[in-house]
């Protein structure tokens, strides 16, 4: 039986003796202004420690921070190229106390404490996309390939000052460059032990495993329950071409992953869903957990679920038995 | 007569340098502004949560509005 709450092996949250079990989200928060607008313009990450919950706003260019209950409480930064201030911000990590950013137009990262006050930063060759701290001398940054040179390195290891310290994972590469940059969709979340995973977002199901210094320490292929979607996208000279969408947006939590599985639209696109999958360690499927809403950004604390809606909202849901 | 070829060959060819070197210049500025809108442009469309189709076809459309800029005809 899966079991919520304290579960079993002493953690928190989703706990598995037979898979797999089903769960619904209940909504305990939708965070919205007093005219009915959401705070939120363009929410891209989502990032929490013990007390508050950080939202990046790509539009906006700043951070949002509620109370993990979900009252908003203040904002860091703001659009510009100075010190603690950004510009079309894309990627965002915390740890022990300190908010990583890709500043993506800025072409740097920035380091700030949980208050907003500039600590550190670097400038790199590249428009960061991503970005996992893994220690204060672990940042690694994923980047966009832009397709023109052939293959490309798209994750970049740097110590605390901007030193590059190794670059690993090839992207994928056809000459079409459209196609390509929907192929190179990579999700990188937290592991233990200063480890990451990579997490493909099409045409794969195989989870990597790095460590610290880009090594690949392993890769796990998950189930063939857990179901990619395929769609036919528009590719060159009038073509087509398939697309295996295989997660939206992914979170971890206690090495346990959370894939938001892509859905069809009411027009026939493949969009956010309302369904996660939770996929354990040998990539078995866990555990399903049916959302209200559809979602686009997650992020996973014990049994709560933090959500960002398709109008950009704020939802926070705890998980129930089905 | 050989005088008079050499030193309007040399005219021409300093002229045409510095005529060309401002313009190789400002081509150049011009190619990075592009390709740093270009970036910007697909980040957007990366992140926009559209759909996989819309998002393709956002995509096609920075990377037309590139071409069109680094040729010229207007800017992204």
């Amino acid at each position: 039986m899966l079991a919520i709450g304290l579960g079993c092996h002493n953690q928190v949250g989703i706990c598995r003796q037979a898979p797999p079990l089903h769960y619904a989200a209940r909504e305990v928060k939708r965070e919205i202004q007093a005219d009915g607008r959401p705070y939120l313009s363009r929410a891209v990450a989502l990032a929490y420690d013990d007390s508050r919950l950080f939202v990046l706003d790509m539009e906006e260019d700043d951070i949002k921070v509620f109370s993990k209950s979900g009252v908003f409480e203040y904002l860091i930064g703001r659009k510009g190229q100075g010190p603690g201030e950004f510009h079309l911000p894309s990627g965002l990590d915390i740890l022990a106390g300190r908010l990583y950013v890709a500043d993506s137009a800025n072409r740097r990262v920035q380091v700030v404490d949980t208050k907003g006050r500039y600590l550190s930063g670097f400038r790199v060759p590249f428009s960061p996309h991503r970005i996992l701290a893994l220690g204060p001398e672990r940042i690694v940054v994923m980047s966009l390939p832009s397709g023109r040179d052939g293959q490309e390195r798209v994750l970049h290891g740097f110590d605390g000052s901007g030193q590059l310290l190794w670059e690993a994972g090839d992207s994928f590469f056809s000459r079409d460059s459209v196609y390509d940059l929907m192929r190179n969709r990579w999700f990188m979340l937290r592991a233990t032990r200063g480890e990451f995973f990579l997490v493909p977002g099409a045409n794969g199901r195989l989870i990597r495993r790095l460590d610290a210094d880009g090594a690949l320490l392993g890769e796990t292929e998950v189930t063939e329950n857990y179901l990619s979607q395929e769609i036919d996208i528009p590719a060159r000279e009038g073509k087509k071409r398939t697309l295996r969408a295989f997660c939206w947006n992914c979170a971890s939590d206690r090495e346990r992953l959370f894939l938001l599985v892509p859905e069809r639209t009411d027009d026939g696109d493949l969009g956010p869903g309302k369904t996660i999958a939770v996929i354990d360690k040998a990539g078995g499927l866990e555990a399903t957990i049916a959302l209200p809403e559809r979602l686009t950004r997650i992020a996973v604390d014990g049994n709560t679920i933090f959500g960002i809606d398709i109008d950009s909202g704020l939802r926070i849901f705890k998980l129930e038995p089905k | 007569m050989k005088r008079a070829i050499a030193v309007t060959l040399a005219v021409v060819f300093f002229l045409s340098v510095f005529l060309w070197l401002p313009q190789s210049s400002s081509a150049r500025a011009r190619a990075d502004i592009c390709y740093d809108d270009w970036e910007v442009c697909r980040s957007r469309a990366f992140q926009s949560d559209e759909g996989i189709i819309k998002t393709t076809l956002w995509l096609t459309v920075c990377d037309l509005a590139l071409g069109k800029c680094v040729l010229g005809f207007t800017k992204l």
